[in-house]
């Protein structure tokens, strides 16, 4: 079900009246937990019901895995519960991995040790939707159980035992599948939920904030992204649409392409953000003005957060992270980035797109250890320009790995761009300046908020913001574009 | 929160307030947006409302003669960007458009229905948001904020001087071709011929008079489309007219290749309102 649908209005329509519900003593937290979870499985298993079921095994398998950590960790058996957190891990990444990557790492094998219709059988089973999100939530489940991260009171809810299991394993999977995270994030740590977990009442609904992550999300999904989507369609249509187009109308696609994709994923961030709110979860910000950048390593302290935080804490830092040396620092950070892109697609061009991020990264960090800095950070205006557009640009093409459907599309790209055709198209042009406008404005706040925050504070007014949700209400209902899924649902 | 909802109303009630105004000031329709989608859905609900004579269905071949070769009150365009005029011929079958007294039928590029392109644009024909979009005008494609500007800016772009009586130079007229000639086609698009004809026989039955015309369209002639029109003419028996017969290269320009310039575009429609005698 997507958040742009009438389905979903319904759903919202029914479900929070219910969830808020006056029920009195500790029948409310309990309801209110079964209505989220109703809620869920109806959003999750809209499209297809079958899905469910993988769900279901997954958070029964996971409700397990804890309880039997939790069992060892008070018996004191150390060696018991790794082998379970082991365990668990590897169950979850083998689900991921066969449902995800089987098909990528078959044609991995010599031809003829498979037979091509167990390839293609393989090929054909279609990935569950969100696949990627849960099994990370899963898997961060297993590890902040383990390390004590989440609360004293919470272990011991999930640690109950006999008829106790029906409630761990209820709140364990409201934490699995809350449906405003489910399919594309934020992706929330363990941590960061299950300890949120307790009765919620109306009135502590901070409505403010609600509707400016609902009508900003909303606003950057219909009006800038959908819109933009049409004509950057056109980069991956055909090889002979990009060798014939001249320099100017493709950079004006790519351009547009950088900002829908940012537009869609950040605007669906948003609205998750705020549904969790209206229910009483608090999300983790996912983007934090990411093209203010000046360097690719502030380009993930920007973007994605939620997925950087979680590689961070749960790969890059068990690797060894930057304490092991120089050389080891590089390799770790081209591993995680490698895995990171690959954790986007079964498709080598993620792979490609996360290993060159890696390159970079590991590139700038050299750089900046020579440099004695923790990170290039100029000073000079024009050091930050030509910082700026380096970093800008240097994303903007490394989406081109992330687009096209197969590296012949780039080289087409390139020699579009090779050539000298100054034709100036008037509708991409025109997409990029009338929709791409709202993101620099929406980047230009952001920069106001980081460095002039009095200004920002003058701003943030309620006859400011009235008009300007006016505006973007206007924009929403007269001018959305054609309704169409979120890019981040594919993975 | 007052502070907050008061502006919001206002906001929102002068925004609607100046879109009413330019909507009245455009016509009632806006010529075209950046977005080939919204710009078809657009042009088929303005034009699906008028009480017209002649309806013109195809491709955007058909549509750019609404946007450069004038508008006539008596004439409705539905070209379908990206599509055919399969997607409106199915939609006026199914009851979800009007027909008028007369089909005027862009045959280049039929072949498109066998790939169902335009199929989006034939599903939001079908939505509750086009329904919905007829009654409220503020809500309809043509009156998006971003075909404003765009009509705007190719109002301001210096256009061909277009002759505003001038006709092809053709000297052919429709005919009939004979049923019995060989067609190759697939199988998609001899399944597609067949649906097309009972189509076209059912409107014809309701008292729409079918004409199939075959447009001048530059570099639009590769093989998979060049067979469909003289199989669907030879098939249903309806008027064929290939306007290409006899067309000098150069009495016709394109801005892209296969679409008609302005003075081009008028002449083409010219041609098409004298053969059927409209002023």
């Amino acid at each position: 079900m997507l958040f742009n649908s009438f389905e979903f209005l319904v759903l919202l329509a029914v479900t929070l009246p219910l969830y808020y519900l006056p029920i009195s003593g500790s029948r409310a937290r309990i309801w209110q937990i079964v209505v989220l979870l109703a809620a869920s499985s109806v959003f999750y298993a809209w499209e297809n019901p079958k899905l469910l079921l993988l769900l279901g095994f997954s958070c029964a398998f996971n409700a397990l895995a804890v309880e039997r950590i939790l069992f060892w960790k008070r018996t004191e058996s150390a060696i018991q519960e790794k082998r379970w957190l082991v365990s668990g891990v590897v169950v979850n990444l083998a689900f991921l991995g066969f449902f995800k990557y089987a098909g990528i790492l078959l044609t991995l094998l010599p031809r003829g040790w498979m037979p091509v219709e167990l390839v293609h059988g393989v090929k054909s089973i279609p990935l569950p939707i969100g696949i990627s999100f849960y099994t990370f939530h899963a898997i961060s489940l297993l590890v902040d159980v383990h390390r004590k991260k989440v609360s004293e009171e919470t272990q011991r809810r999930l640690g109950r035992r006999g008829t106790g299991r029906v409630s761990s394993f209820s709140e364990l999977t409201l934490y699995i599948i809350f449906f405003p995270q489910l399919v594309a994030g934020p992706i929330v740590k363990a941590h960061q939920f299950i300890d949120q977990i307790r009765e919620k009442l109306w009135h502590d609904i901070p409505w403010v904030s609600v509707r400016r992550y609902l009508l900003t999300g909303y606003f950057l999904k219909i009006f800038v992204a959908d819109n933009l989507c049409e004509q950057t369609a056109m980069l991956s249509i055909s090889k002979d649409f990009l060798i014939h187009s001249g320099p100017i109308s493709l950079m004006a696609l790519l351009y547009a392409y950088g900002l829908q994709i940012f537009s869609d994923f950040a605007g669906y961030s948003l609205i998750a953000i705020g549904f969790g709110l209206m229910f009483g979860y608090r999300l983790p910000e996912n983007f934090r003005f990411p093209y203010l950048s000046l360097s690719i390593t502030e380009f993930w302290r920007r973007w994605h957060l939620s997925l950087s935080s979680w590689l961070r804490d749960y790969l890059y830092i068990p690797l060894g992270g930057n304490r092991k040396g120089a050389g080891r620092t590089y390799v770790n950070l081209f591993l995680v980035m490698f895995l990171g892109g690959l954790w986007h697609g079964a498709e080598w061009k993620f792979a490609l797109w996360g290993t060159l991020h890696g390159v970079l990264l590991a590139v700038e960090r050299f750089i900046s250890r020579r440099q004695g800095e923790d990170s290039p950070a100029p000073k000079s205006l024009f050091n930050r320009s030509v910082m700026w557009i380096y970093t800008f640009h240097a994303v903007m093409f490394l989406w081109l790995t992330f687009l096209m459907p197969d590296l012949s599309y780039i080289g087409a790209f390139f020699q579009g761009l090779a050539s000298g055709d100054r034709t100036i198209p008037g509708q991409p042009l025109f997409a990029l300046a009338f929709y791409g406008s709202v993101v620099i404005l929406y980047h230009l706040w952001g920069w106001l908020l980081e460095h002039k925050q009095h200004l920002a504070n003058r701003l943030a007014n309620p006859w400011a913001e009235g008009a300007l949700h006016g505006l973007m209400l206007f924009l929403i209902i007269t001018n959305p574009g054609a309704p169409r899924g979120f890019i981040y649902f594919q993975f | 929160m007052i502070r907050y909802v008061i502006v919001l109303l206002l906001v929102l009630a002068t925004c609607f307030s100046l879109q009413s105004l330019a909507l009245r000031a455009w016509g009632g329709s806006t010529v075209k947006s950046e977005s080939n989608y919204f710009s078809s859905i657009a042009r088929i609900q303005t034009e699906s409302r008028k009480k017209a004579d002649i309806m013109l269905l195809g491709s955007s071949l058909t549509g750019r003669l609404a946007d450069r070769g004038g508008r006539h009150d008596h004439v409705a365009n539905l070209g379908c960007d990206g599509g055919s005029a399969v997607v409106t011929l199915r939609a006026i079958d199914s009851g979800l458009l009007p027909a008028a007294p007369l089909l005027v039928i862009e045959t280049n590029t039929l072949g498109y229905g066998v790939e169902d392109r335009g199929s989006d644009i034939a599903r939001a024909i079908g939505s509750s948001w086009f329904k919905l979009g007829n009654r409220v005008p503020n809500i309809s494609s043509t009156a998006r904020p971003s075909a404003f500007f765009y009509s705007w800016l190719m109002a301001r772009k210096k256009t061909e001087n277009a002759p505003l009586r001038e006709t092809l130079p053709v000297t052919t007229h429709p005919v009939r071709l004979a049923p019995s000639q060989e067609h190759t086609l697939t199988a998609g698009e001899k399944k597609l011929t067949e649906e097309l004809t009972s189509t076209l026989s059912r409107l014809s039955q309701k008292g729409s008079r079918i004409l199939l015309v075959q447009f001048p369209a530059g570099n639009l002639n590769d093989a998979v489309l060049k067979n469909m029109p003289t199989a669907l003419a030879a098939h249903s028996g309806f008027p064929y007219w290939d306007l290409n017969i006899g067309l000098a290269p150069d009495a016709v320009q394109y801005t892209d290749g296969r679409h008609l310039d302005a003075a081009s575009a008028r002449k083409l429609m010219n041609t098409l309102l004298g053969e059927n005698s409209v002023p």
